[in-house]
């Protein structure tokens, strides 16, 4: 039987000396039916990770500042925009209303929620290329 | 060679929990050691080639925190020509100290917060070491 299922990438900045990095972190990590990839071993040529961003169906990237980075990776690796999605955490915290504390080691309850709340998104929503 | 500042900078490790430690371990050293000699390099920065985080570490030496073989950071470090300065790589820490283990990617658990405080120590040491200017 053909296995039709989407093969979902999920990247995350894990952005430093930023909260909404360490939620983009946490929010990757909580992602239900997709594989989770660190971001810096897409950057290496021939890595499985970055064979994985190539391949995937979808790759969903969550960005914590605007240098949108986990996004400029993924499109360099994958050599194209389609098929990636980009969350940005402030976009979210601005919708939610759900606030991290300013403390990069412990994002606090809001924090954690909003990092939830990413995960389940991504996870219930059936990305278009 | 002695120098006035040094970068500190870790993978972005997802695919175990001593990703996670390197990066908590990277905050507490900089904690440590404040913030006049120390710059925290981010790493998904460096990797989409945000110039102020390349600049850096082409000028300045640079420590690296690894969590997993496949050594990202290292990797990603020497294809930008930077300068390491010294290397930290959390398995090495961890078979000093078999029994802290941490928990899981996102709760270390208090055997994990253990270790961070065993890298975050030898960090320290390594920026002191490159900010004194003593050869290794």
């Amino acid at each position: 039987m053909e296995n039709t299922e989407k093969q979902r990438v999920v990247l995350s900045c894990s952005g430093i000396g930023k909260s909404f990095g360490t939620v983009s972190r946490l929010a990757a990590l909580k992602t239900k039916g997709a594989r989770v990839r660190c971001l810096a071993a897409v950057d290496v040529e021939g890595s499985d990770a970055r064979n994985d961003v190539k391949s995937a169906d979808v790759v969903i990237t969550i960005d914590g500042c605007p240098h949108k980075c986990a996004y400029n990776i993924a499109v360099r690796a994958k050599g194209k925009e389609a098929g990636i999605k980009n969350v940005l955490v402030w976009e979210e915290c601005k919708k939610s209303g759900l606030k991290p504390d300013n403390n990069v080691l412990d994002v606090g309850a809001g924090g954690r929620k909003l990092a939830k709340k990413i995960a389940e998104g991504i996870a219930a929503e059936d990305v278009e290329d | 060679m002695t120098t006035d500042k040094v970068g500190i900078t870790a993978c972005t490790g997802m695919g175990n929990a001593l990703g996670t430690v390197s990066r908590q371990a990277m905050y507490k050293a900089i904690e440590i050691l404040g913030a006049e000699n120390v710059a925290l390099i981010c790493f998904p920065a460096l990797c989409a080639g945000v110039e102020e985080d390349v600049e850096f570490v082409k000028k300045y030496p640079i420590i690296i925190l690894d969590g997993c073989a496949s050594k990202c950071a290292e990797k990603v470090i020497r294809k930008m020509g930077g300068n390491i300065a010294a290397k930290v790589f959390i398995p090495d820490v961890l078979k000093h100290h078999p029994e802290l283990k941490p928990e899981s990617r996102v709760e270390l658990g208090p055997k994990g917060r253990m270790l961070v405080d065993f890298v975050a120590d030898a960090v320290v040491q390594e920026a002191k070491r490159i900010l004194e200017g003593k050869k290794k």
